[in-house]
């Protein structure tokens, strides 16, 4: 891949996202149609005779696509109403303390320092900040529906290991999440998988009062059977849908984050640093907390999930976006030494 | 025939409502990222004494260069009490005293290089974390003010705002620039 700028990178990574949306959107809209029609269609006569004379009640199937449409939109948005958009209660919900005063120690003024810093930059008010400690892996995250309940954490590790330029670039990573306001999307995203399970259960529920022989038991039955088939499977094409949207946030966030400190290798150098841990096997979360939301931190956790259903983009790649000629074969990863 | 020329002088008002409006907001916006400059610089200048005695406990020698930097301090700080925001004047002076400090300021990066009891005090390496971050403010809420101020100038300088901006006597506002881009670049960096 030729050199890209950090504009380009943003603007392609924002055209995907859109994509991305669209097509999730009108994955909902498909399954409503297919239940609804599922519902509507009726064969007249004998079905069992070859006279096809297909009659659809239109009425109905307005009624059963309303419907499935508000089971999906009730579901998911109670999810994100429970979940909620508070930074400070996910941040201390995933394990980290909060630090608002003067602590005395030097590398978390440092990291107090550049928070503020980077605030001003992205003319964002300062988020509230966060430490998740005896973590000594290097990681970080942003939560918050928007700028003014967002929240920023970094590990222990992070403060040690990286150095000043480096957290920098990793905090303003976490500020272009808060700017785009990735957050809420991925809030939204996961209330619209949650949607999609409803209708496995409704599914469930239709299975069981279907097969009670009433008269269009058979026809119930078979809702029931596609409301489970397609509730799964919209479950799982939404959880690589929010995935891939993941991704290109990740890049869209590296992006910007370049554009934010004007320094893409000192972000590159955490990757890096990462990359070197990651190798030793020394990049995993102490925190279970931690471990579930793989998905909102700074660098993804293990190399398991590859793949479709990755929410971070591979390592190398993010990279070779910063530095084009980043070849791990060849240039190596860096020694890690403790800071202090 | 009246009315058609009633609708466009109605149109008329209706559009230099919107364009003053629009020129106001722009004014309001970069006058309010000055103040952000104001409150960085301050602290820039409030940081100076701490480290003038801090660095003086340790290179006694040295007080001509630490006369000149507390000299540059007062020099900026009076030219910050009297700035007005955007005025061409007033900004350069600023940008001159700020840019003579900047330098002042490196010239005792560069002695602590000399002094290496000086570089290992835990003070001075609380101090640099703090200068360099304040370092970093400036940089931001200047870069911040000078994009409010491209935008603000943009509004005012162009067809046909321009005409209406100068019936009611907006003027163009000055970006404000350092004179020590070397200053910033010999600072050395401080590595906890």
């Amino acid at each position: 891949m030729a050199a890209t700028s950090s504009y380009q990178l943003g603007a392609n990574a924002r055209k995907q996202s859109r994509l991305m949306m669209t097509l999730f959107i009108f994955s909902v809209a498909l399954i409503a149609a297919v239940i609804a029609a599922l519902a509507s269609v009726r064969m007249t006569g004998d079905s069992i005779n070859q006279t096809e004379q297909i009659m659809v009640n239109w009425q109905l199937f307005g009624l059963v696509a309303a419907g499935v449409a508000t089971v999906i939109v009730l579901t998911s948005v109670w999810k994100i109403v429970t979940m909620g958009g508070d930074g400070a209660k996910v941040a201390q919900a995933l394990g980290a303390t909060d630090i608002n005063e003067i602590t005395g120690d030097p590398l978390v003024t440092r990291y107090q320092n550049i928070v503020e810093e980077v605030a001003l930059g992205a003319s964002i008010q300062t988020p509230q900040i966060f430490i998740i400690e005896n973590e000594p892996g290097i990681n970080a995250f942003a939560a918050g529906s928007s700028a003014d309940n967002a929240a920023i954490a970094v590990t222990r590790g992070a403060l040690t290991l990286l150095n000043r330029d480096e957290l920098t670039a990793v905090v303003a990573h976490e500020f272009a999440h808060i700017r785009n306001l990735d957050m809420r999307l991925n809030l939204r995203v996961i209330g619209l998988i949650h949607g999609l399970m409803a209708l496995y259960v409704v599914g469930r529920i239709l299975m069981h009062s279907g097969g009670r022989g009433r008269k269009g038991g058979a026809q119930i039955l078979l809702i029931g059977i596609a409301l489970i088939l397609l509730g799964l499977l919209g479950a799982f094409m939404g959880k690589i849908m929010q995935a891939a949207i993941s991704r290109q946030r990740e890049y869209l966030a590296d992006a910007d984050a370049t554009r934010y400190t004007g320094d893409p290798i000192a972000l590159a150098g955490a990757l890096k640093k990462i990359g070197a841990l990651s190798l030793q096997g020394a990049n995993k979360a102490k925190h279970d907390e931690l471990e579930e939301a793989r998905h909102m931190l700074f660098a993804e956790l293990s190399n398991k999930m590859s793949g479709m259903l990755s929410t971070h983009p591979p390592l190398v790649k993010r990279i070779q976006a910063l530095e084009p000629g980043f070849d791990p074969e060849i240039n190596g990863w860096p020694e890690i030494e403790n800071a202090q | 025939m009246e009315w058609v020329l009633l609708g466009i002088v109605g149109l008329l008002i209706l559009y230099v409502i919107i364009e003053y409006n629009k020129l106001v907001r722009h004014r309001n916006i970069f006058q309010n990222a000055f103040k952000q400059i104001d409150v960085t610089l301050k602290q820039r200048h409030d940081m100076i004494p701490q480290l003038v005695s801090t660095v003086k406990g340790y290179a006694k020698h040295e007080q001509e260069t630490l006369d000149g930097v507390i000299e540059a301090r007062n020099q900026a700080e009076k030219m910050r009490d009297q700035t007005d925001s955007g005025d061409a004047k007033s900004m350069l002076a600023l940008g001159q005293a700020e840019g003579v400090l900047g330098k002042a300021m490196g010239g005792i990066f560069a002695l602590s290089e000399a002094y290496p009891d000086l570089k290992a005090d835990g003070a001075f390496r609380d101090l640099m974390e703090q200068l360099t971050s304040i370092e970093n403010k400036v940089a931001a809420s200047r870069r911040g003010y000078n994009n409010t101020v491209l935008e603000y100038n943009n509004v005012l300088e162009t067809f046909p705002t321009n005409i209406l901006a100068n019936m009611f006597s907006f003027t163009r506002a000055s970006e404000l620039e350092f004179d020590d881009r070397e200053a910033i670049q010999d600072a050395p960096k401080v590595e906890f």
